[in-house]
């Protein structure tokens, strides 16, 4: 069990270990959404919530059900189900308080269901044998890293409507350019802090 | 045991997950009954919130003509809302107008009924019905005009005024889509609705149409439209039809023969070849039992060599020209063809003096 | 692919319904056949549909997309064939038809290549009611080529 203080991880998994631009989780929703800087911030508010509350359940579910049954090996599939459950009552509720958004996000919001990070998270959180606490502030500062990062990638690609790409790499494949750059900045956080 | 432990466990989560599910979507979703408040207190009703304006609308057997199903593609569903019914959507704004969104004027299918709202629909649209139907006769015209006939079932009376148009529902791979038809019975017709209906290759509605057979049933809401024939028997009916814009002028004629023997009225007709001449022979006896009624037909193409026509020859708004007086206050007219054919009309009808109030027409 | 306007490109489609216009006017006055006359007169009148869908917009929301840059492949092969067009005294209404759905088709392959890039919201929303009304438009052709009248 890693002895880092919660708010240690909570800033490490914004900047040095930012699950986008360090582990590169999460990119098909990543790619596809962040087009313009609104719904790239809808999305991500949405991430941020889901990935807090799915690892907060995730982690009752392995430490209070899975491991004293023996069942680890079912952590998969488990915390897939409670990730799909939990995105249709994030879709539930957005759709009911914010109409704006809901269909801004369109297809996206019960996309986030397969987007990888979130399972990530909860993955990394077994992995590192995180406590309580500092699952919850990995899982609030990856998804808080996740947004950070969408919605400059989001800015970048709005400025870059403007700009003369070549031909063969407009679209998404500059996306991915300007990602792996934006990735070897991030690097220079590094030394700052170190979770894993 | 060790089997049965991880089905238990994971069905159990599931389990646990679905009821919390099932309650969220209750506490969530359910808007709860909404009051729909039709033309300020005319009508009010109690429906399920969480649907669309248009199947609300449908439920309290309020039918607003609408063409693609509740897709938002036809943008026929229009009706203005007064009170919650939330923002424009994107889905709606390429089918308003500026000034129909700052009237309140919304796609039924795109609103959806989250709180109490108010609506205000034309007083007509109240007395649509929705009919289900048995074909009982069908009759080819021309080589690709056919007129169905249906015998009503329930409700068994319809009410209608020529002119007047049904929505039949006609299947699609996307599901049920809704075609407009004029009405060709006479409005004294109770039970009996007729249409007439031109083949348009690949169109949904006229291929169904043509390939009904006896018996077969049908749905359809109606009557929609808003012509009124002049009830004053001294005006002067005029009607234009040309391709197979026949149905509501027949209609028209029989309706005013039924009660006006010897009402005035004129029948123009146009089409291209004598192949496409239909009810000529059933209008000329009518035309021998009232001498003010005057049947003119025009072909529009060179005849063949062998064929006979003693009717007019060229397009049917040189004929109307030819026809009809210059002067003359009381006419009204009854247009019914392609755009560019009734526009051709509606010039030489203005410099005949007719005033717009007083033409009306139904456009392919 | 160039960058450009809004307005730009607005003006290169009134421009082309101008010359769409023209055509069908021309057409009109040297055809022989009376339904032929009858079908292009009305075209012509019924083709400044930009009108249209600018009257929707607020003179100040024009105004302000109107400078915006968008990127727009001058004006494809279609077009050009189009330029390229003698008239044809006998050409049969079917004919006159046949040219003028191809032609919406050209237009709206020109609206949709702007209405498929990620612009601004107001832009994308012009060009989508111009989509619309073209695609109605070649839709009502064809109807009228199917009822055969002319």
């Amino acid at each position: 069990m890693s002895e880092l203080s919660p708010f240690v991880i909570l800033i490490a998994a914004i900047f040095t270990n930012n699950i986008l631009l360090a582990n590169f989780l999460g990119m098909c929703s990543f790619l596809a959404v962040s087009k313009q800087i609104e719904t790239a911030a809808g999305l991500g508010a949405a991430v941020i919530f889901v990935m807090t509350a799915t690892t907060a359940i995730n982690y009752g579910i392995y430490h209070h059900v899975l491991v004293p049954f023996g069942l680890t090996y079912l952590s998969f599939i488990v915390f897939i189900a409670v990730i799909a459950a939990f995105v249709q009552f994030v879709e539930m509720f957005v759709e009911r308080f914010s109409l704006g958004l809901y269909h801004a996000l369109g297809i996206f919001l019960p996309l986030i269901t397969v987007n990888c990070a979130i399972l990530g998270v909860s993955l990394f959180m077994i992995i590192r044998e995180y406590t309580f606490w500092q699952s919850i502030a990995f899982g609030f500062g990856g998804g808080i890293g996740w947004t950070l990062a969408i919605v400059l990638i989001a800015g970048l690609r709005q400025k870059m409507r403007y700009s003369d790409v070549p031909v063969p790499f407009r679209g998404v494949a500059i996306a991915m350019i300007i990602t792996g750059v934006m990735a070897m900045a991030f690097m220079g956080f590094a030394g700052m802090v170190r979770i894993q | 045991m060790v089997f049965l432990l991880p089905i238990l466990v994971f069905g159990g989560l599931l389990v646990g997950l679905t009821i919390a599910l099932t309650v969220a979507e209750r506490v969530l979703i359910n808007y709860g009954v909404c009051k729909l408040d039709i033309n300020a207190g005319d009508r009010e009703f109690e429906v399920d919130g969480g649907q669309t304006l248009l199947s609300a609308l449908n439920e309290v057997k309020v039918f607003i003509p609408s063409a693609c199903g509740g897709r938002g593609s036809c943008g026929h569903c229009k009706v203005t809302v007064l009170a919650g019914g939330g923002p424009v959507l994107p889905t709606e704004t390429p089918f308003l107008t500026r000034v129909q969104v700052r009237q309140g004027v919304r796609l039924a299918c795109q609103v959806k009924i989250r709180e109490d709202i108010r609506i205000k629909v034309p007083e007509e649209i109240l007395n649509v019905k929705m009919f289900s139907a048995n074909v009982s006769r069908t009759q080819a015209l021309t080589h690709d005009i056919v007129e169905v006939n249906f015998r009503l079932n329930e409700p068994a009376e319809i009410e209608q005024r020529p002119g007047q148009y049904v929505q039949l529902q006609a299947p699609s791979p996307e599901g049920p889509v809704y075609r407009a038809y004029s009405i060709s019975s006479p409005s004294y017709e109770m039970n009996d609705v007729e249409l007439i209906v031109r083949l348009v290759p690949g169109g949904i509605g006229s291929t169904y149409c043509h390939n009904l057979s006896v018996d077969d049933p049908v749905i359809f809401t109606g009557p929609y439209g808003e012509f009124r024939l002049n009830e004053d028997p001294e005006v002067e009916i005029i009607c234009v039809g040309g391709g197979c814009g026949m149905a509501p002028m027949k209609n028209i004629i029989y309706t005013v023969y039924d009660r006006w023997p010897d009402r005035k009225l004129w029948l123009f007709f146009g089409a291209r070849t004598t192949q496409d001449v239909f009810y000529l022979d059933e209008f000329k006896e009518l035309a021998g039992k009232h001498p003010n009624f005057k049947v003119i037909y025009a072909l529009s193409d060179p005849l063949g060599e062998d064929e006979e026509w003693d009717g007019e020859t060229g397009f049917i708004h040189l004929s109307v020209d030819k026809h009809i007086d210059k002067n003359g206050e009381n006419r009204q007219a009854f247009l019914c063809g392609p755009p560019p054919m009734i526009e051709a009309v509606m010039k030489v009808l203005d410099d005949k003096g007719l005033k717009g109030k007083d033409i009306f027409y139904d456009e392919f | 692919m160039s960058v450009t306007t809004v307005a730009c490109v607005l003006r290169r489609a009134s421009d082309f319904e101008c010359l769409l216009m023209d055509y069908y006017l021309s057409l009109a006055e040297q055809t022989h056949r009376e339904g032929v006359r009858l079908l292009t007169d009305y075209m012509a009148r019924h083709r400044r549909r930009l009108q249209q869908a600018l009257s929707r917009f607020p003179g100040d929301t024009y105004k302000r997309i109107s400078v915006l840059p968008i990127r727009y492949e001058p004006v494809s092969s279609e077009c050009d064939r189009f330029a390229g067009r003698t008239l044809d005294p006998d050409a049969t209404a079917e004919d006159v038809l046949d040219i003028a759905i191809e032609l919406d088709e050209c237009l709206i392959s020109i609206y949709k290549q702007v209405a498929q890039q990620d612009i601004d919201p107001d832009v994308k929303d012009l060009f989508d009611s111009l989509v619309r009304m073209e695609e109605r438009d070649e839709i009502q052709l064809k109807k009228i080529k199917a009822l055969d009248y002319f």
